[in-house]
């Protein structure tokens, strides 16, 4: 809506079209100047790593209940036990993994349909443009909770549907988005020339309009995931996150609150987490967005 | 001493006064049938519920189990004053009518408000007179009830109660055109009310009706009302109540908090309290805190006074001086459930080796932090007609002979994969358990110890409405189930046949028991009165035991959490409901 | 001008049309059943059947959806299942509470953002600038239920500045404002920083150096005041966000909100109260991005006259 047109209103894609190849090295190299980048980058390489390497790096079975009930920080327990005498440190780490996927999951959901939503309505415009972006609207005005547990309630607990559900949540700021670069880019001379000699609308829409539009995408993406991690621990708020035993972070975070007093390290912990991932993805992804097109930076697109 | 009337062969009761069994032998040594007495044994709730009290810890040395020991210590020290406003912490109930409230919410609040025709005394656990009846006698047959009301009880709205109300409000409940789902399920089935004179109330059924005393006590279900009430807020009644309670509804903001305050000319209190009326305290106030976390912040902050206490918090206000502990019995029981239409529960030799393989102190410790008594039969003791005898009789925690038993019904483990099958199918087991912290906790316990056995337990965490919905069509293995209640009545709610959901429509018998010699059972302790109906809850007991139709795990304690000023606050042994009247604020 | 108006005006209809045909359906078609929520533990077969009858339950969907549709036509919304008080009277007693919420947690985000962005945007220092927006970052990435206990812990229980139970008084709401509007800080305050360096760069701003205006008057009388259209707009669109997430926090400071009537709604498949509800949540979001749209449509001719928006 109102921000989107406002991007139309800035030349940007062309200009970067046009200058593809040096602009590429020069906005990696702005990257890596940033030191804020550069931890944050850090932060989410230990993240990935932790996920990766989980079985080695856990000292014990994020599952694997004990009787040593709400035990406070200690050398055998790098961050406690929780209320089943579970290692709080353990299931922090292979939390990683299912935090991480399901970001990556449900912001891919969301990139693919609102894409390729987004590109067909700003490139055959009309009645297609009118409808879709209604159906868009529709989906907006919904309030992102409440859609949520509409989806999940149909499609019954797990967590594959959380991340259809958040997924399916985000589409509209994907496709809004991916329309108004369509749009702008429709008119190019390149693509006024292609479609003059003849080529189909979908091979144009694909081999030319797409990479147009990646950029904002890709901004887009970075801080969706993080979007989508919040999202999801919000939904465990609510009980309809991960199934138990589950180490999701989101609804570590839900149990330990009856335990925030006497029990602190239970939820601080995977609470921390949270805000580490997020942040430095977040901060990642402001970079990109600095660096792919400085006219974007007032943008608000998560 | 209750008066014996030869002429009508009933005994005749004032106002305050109890039947023990030494007096009711002595009587009975010059009576009539033995019948008679051993009905008026049970017409009083019967009195082994001493046992209740002293099987409950009580914490902070509140009394000794023998006197009061539901009053805080502090009762005897200090003049109660007048004046004050109790804050506490609680659920939004949808509605504060008697007729269509659901058991689980309001009914502490409910009744406060209303009165009731029978109650229990809190030093003997005998149901006697309520703060409406003067005397009441029961029928040598037990069909028959007859209350004698007492004179110049007036409604909150300033008419004066009349038997005929109550006639015309219990037939109320019971017409299924009212669409009612409260009052008219407790009470007995094809009942008759009558009122002859004002001051004269007649119940009678055709087949006696065991758990009439106790359903008789909660005002919450059974609560009077001025029939021109309703008649006056239709609709609205439920946020308009009228009652002749202690309290009266002085305003509700939606969402917000509920407002009672006191009414001025109550006087008819029952005969064990001190203060019959009115009482002391101006007002009560219920904040709604539907989190359990913000109601323990809300006592911490000073902004609540009291509230009934998770355990987990039990360790947190036990070592903080502001605040003091109150235990009372419980009437509740949490069990494993499970559901015996489908394979391989429906198989009574796998169900029967399951009943030894978990680890209920594992679960009590977890679960309440200890604060409670682990269970091995389907009845707790704070409910009437418990038989002591099922804790002994009860399978014991054994894993070993958990695995054994399992082996003798069929179970292997062919592939070596940790889990136990079974005709080549493997031990797979879906537990649907709603989203609360404590809920995921439980669930996560029994999948534990279910792998211990081979079993591979999936938890399924559903919202609300989509676990009772799941829950009716069957399309599960394990399930939470959870009592809390007055009578074993309860049993006949959630284990007859009759009550097992189909297709379309609802009942509470979840775990798909159809027994029909549990069902016999079941009416039958239904129909009985006296210590007859003790051995007809034992017998009952025992077939569940045998059968296997469910997993009794612990009794949680049920504790009140309150702020050191607030003083005179009590709770009934049945553990329902608390009696406000006394309650006062010493600031 | 006026056909603009009166266009996006009337595009407003068929999305709340879809809205509400899309939550009904779609609430029906979930398990869970209202009557049971209603009965809990006094379920028994006849009282359930009785009470399904009594509501209407019975009857076809489209049909159920055409007698809600007709009676909300003329502003009768019907009444909540659960405790039967009328729908427009559940909503109305709530709402004001809410609203209060998301304007003071708008009120705490612009009064924190704006500052900090423009921090941001005058200082000199990278290291400067890259901080106060980590800063900012930093509200954006906790857990809003996570922040609102801690900050009811310490403010409210260990120091007892701060009630922490929902009710009266702007007391009350101060730390779930604070929870609701921290979220947005980071966004408004990148939006102020860069919105000022780009008016900083501008031309008459280079003009009014030259005149010789003190730098700090350069940057408060105009890159401020020519960065707050952007910001407005941001505002507006912000609003829909805080609108959802008043639900989390009303939860968690006990407060008598939409929020919390929603979730209980849901929970009990309370269809009238879920159909109001709803429908209120879009007409809020939707009303707003209208008169931004508008608004912006007024401020900046290019936009009116581009795109089908």
């Amino acid at each position: 809506m109102a921000e989107t047109t406002r991007a139309d209103s800035m030349s940007h894609p062309a200009f970067l079209a046009s200058q593809r190849p040096r602009r590429r090295w020069a906005f990696l190299r702005r990257l890596m100047h940033n030191p804020l980048v550069l931890i944050g980058g850090l932060v989410l390489a230990v993240m990935i790593l932790a996920a990766v390497f989980a079985p080695i790096v856990a000292p014990a079975d994020p599952l694997e209940q004990s009787s040593d009930l709400l035990e406070p920080p200690s050398r055998t327990h790098l961050f406690g036990t929780d209320e089943l005498g579970r290692d709080v440190f353990s299931r922090v780490v292979y939390g990683t993994r299912i935090s991480l996927t399901i970001g990556l999951v449900a912001v891919a959901i969301a990139t693919v349909v609102g894409s390729i939503v987004g590109l067909v309505a700003g490139f055959l415009g009309g009645m297609t443009d009118n409808i879709a972006m209604r159906l868009i609207d529709i989906l907006m005005a919904f309030p992102g909770i409440i859609l949520a547990i509409l989806i999940m309630g149909t499609l019954g607990p797990s967590l594959i549907n959380v991340m259809i559900a958040v997924g399916i949540s985000a589409i509209p700021w994907y496709a809004r988005t991916v329309r108004a670069s369509t749009l702008v880019v429709r008119e190019y001379d390149h693509i006024l020339a292609t479609r003059a000699i003849g080529a189909t609308t979908l091979r144009i829409m694909f081999r030319h309009a797409l990479p147009n539009v990646v950029a904002p995408v890709i901004v887009l993406s970075t801080i969706g995931i993080a979007g989508a991690i919040l999202a999801i621990s919000g939904l465990s708020f609510i009980g309809l996150g991960a199934q138990p035993p589950s180490p999701e972070w989101g609804s570590m975070l839900s149990q330990a609150r009856v335990y925030l007093q006497q029990a602190w390290w239970i939820g601080t912990f995977p609470g921390i987490a949270i805000m580490l991932a997020v942040m430095s993805i977040n901060v990642i992804g402001d970079a990109l967005r600095d660096a792919l097109d400085p006219r974007m930076r007032g943008m608000v697109k998560e | 001493m209750p008066k014996y009337d030869a002429e009508r062969g009933v005994f005749i009761f004032q106002q305050g006064e109890r039947l023990s069994r030494r007096a009711l032998l002595k009587l009975a040594t010059g009576a009539a049938s033995s019948v008679a007495i051993a009905t008026f044994l049970a017409a009083c709730g019967g009195d082994d519920n001493d046992t209740s009290s002293s099987t409950t810890s009580v914490s902070d040395g509140s009394s000794s189990p023998a006197s009061s020991d539901v009053t805080p210590a502090a009762n005897s020290d200090g003049t109660p004053k007048k004046g004050g406003r109790l804050r506490v912490g609680y659920v939004e109930p949808p509605t504060l009518d008697p007729d269509f409230h659901s058991s689980s919410s309001g009914g502490n609040i409910i009744g406060m408000i209303y009165d009731s025709l029978l109650i229990q005394d809190p030093n003997t656990s005998e149901y006697v007179a309520g703060p409406l009846t003067e005397s009441f006698e029961v029928s040598q047959d037990t069909k028959t009830w007859t209350f004698h009301l007492k004179k110049d009880i007036t409604y909150h709205d300033g008419s004066t109660l009349e038997a005929a109300h109550l006639k015309a409000i219990y037939e109320f409940a019971v017409d299924p055109d009212n669409a009612t789902f409260v009052t008219g399920i407790y009470l007995p089935p094809d009942p008759t009310f009558e009122a002859p004179d004002p001051q004269t109330f007649v119940i009678s059924s055709p087949l006696p009706y065991g758990p009439m005393a106790s359903h008789l006590f909660w005002d919450a279900w059974m609560g009077v009302w001025p029939p021109a009430a309703r008649e006056k807020y239709g609709a609205d009644f439920g946020r308009n109540p009228v009652g002749s309670g202690p309290f009266k509804f002085k305003e509700w903001a939606a969402g917000d908090h509920l407002l009672l305050e006191r009414f001025d000319n109550y006087t008819w209190g029952a005969s064990f309290l001190e203060n019959k009326g009115p009482a002391y305290l101006d007002e009560l106030f219920f904040k709604f805190t539907p989190e359990q976390s913000t109601i323990i912040n809300g006592l911490q902050s000073g902004e609540l006074d009291i509230a009934f206490l998770p355990n987990q918090f039990y360790d947190q206000f036990k070592s903080n001086p502001d605040f003091e502990i109150l235990s009372r019995p419980s009437g509740r029981l949490d069990c494993l459930g499970w559901n015996n239409e489908r394979w391989p529960f429906d198989d009574l030799k796998t169900r029967q080796a399951l009943m030894y393989g978990f680890d209920r102190e594992r679960f009590l410790q977890v679960m309440e932090g200890g604060h409670g008594q682990v269970m091995y039969g389907a009845i707790v003791p704070a409910l009437p007609h418990y038989w002591p005898g099922e804790q002994e009789a009860g399978p014991k925690f054994d894993l070993s002979k958990a695995k054994s038993l399992l082996a003798d019904a069929g179970w292997a483990d062919e592939n070596g994969d940790g889990i136990i099958e079974k005709d080549g199918k493997p031990f797979d087991a879906v537990l649907i358990s709603g989203g609360s912290e404590a809920e995921v906790r439980w669930a996560s316990l029994v999948q534990q110890q279910a792998k211990d056995l081979g079993i591979n337990v999936t938890i399924e965490t559903l919202e609300s409405a989509a676990l009772t919905a799941r829950r009716n069509s069957g399309d599960f293995d394990l399930y939470y189930f959870i009592y809390d209640t007055v009578d074993p009545d309860i049993i006949w709610f959630f284990f007859h046949s009759q009550q097992i959901p189909t297709e379309g429509s609802s009942g509470l018998n979840w775990g798909r028991v159809n027994d029909p010699i549990l069902d016999d059972l079941i009416i039958k302790q239904r129909n009985t009165i006296g210590s007859d109906r003790d051995a007809a809850v034992q017998a009952m007991v025992e077939r569940m035991m045998d059968q296997a139709s469910v997993l009794p795990l612990y009794a949680p304690e049920k504790n009140t959490v309150f702020n050191k000023k607030v003083k005179g606050v009590i709770f009934y042994p049945n553990a329902m409901d608390w009696e406000l009247t006394e309650a006062w604020i010493d600031d | 001008m006026a056909a603009y108006v009166i266009r996006r005006v009337l595009s407003i209809v068929p999305i709340l049309l879809g809205v509400s045909i899309i939550t009904f359906f779609s609430i029906h078609l979930t398990p869970g059943d209202p009557v049971d929520q209603i009965l809990q533990n006094n379920a028994n077969k006849e009282a359930a059947d009785r009470l399904r009858e009594h509501l209407g339950l019975n009857d076809p969907l489209p049909v159920q959806y055409m007698h809600w549709f007709g009676s909300a036509i003329q502003g009768d919304f019907g009444r909540s299942l659960l405790t039967n008080a009328p729908v427009s009277q559940e909503i109305l007693d709530r709402f004001p509470s809410t609203l209060q919420l998301a304007i003071a947690g708008m009120l705490i985000s612009v009064l924190l953002g704006i500052p900090l962005g423009m921090m941001a945007a005058i200082s000199k220092r990278a290291w400067l600038d890259s901080s106060f927006m980590v800063l900012a970052l930093g509200g954006l990435s906790i857990p809003s239920f996570w922040l609102g206990m801690l900050l009811s812990l310490f403010f409210g229980i260990k120091l007892g500045w701060f009630p922490i139970l929902g009710g009266d008084g702007w007391k009350a709401l101060v730390l779930p404002a604070f929870t609701l509007g921290i979220v947005n800080v980071a966004i408004i305050a990148r939006l102020t920083r860069s919105s000022m360096l780009e008016v900083i760069r501008q031309e008459y701003i280079q003009t009014a150096r030259a005149k010789g205006l003190s730098e700090r008057a350069v940057v408060i009388r105009h890159a401020f005041r020519n960065s707050m259209i952007p910001i407005l707009t941001v505002i507006g669109i912000q609003f829909g966000n805080l609108l959802a997430g008043t639900v989390i926090v009303e939860s968690v400071f006990a407060r008598a909100g939409l929020g919390t009537l929603a979730i209980r709604a849901i929970q009990a498949r309370d269809f009238p109260l879920i159909q109001g509800i709803v429908l209120l949540y879009a007409v809020l979001y939707v009303g707003t991005t209208l008169i931004i749209d508008l608004l912006y449509g007024t401020l900046d001719p290019r936009i009116r006259l581009s795109g089908s928006r």
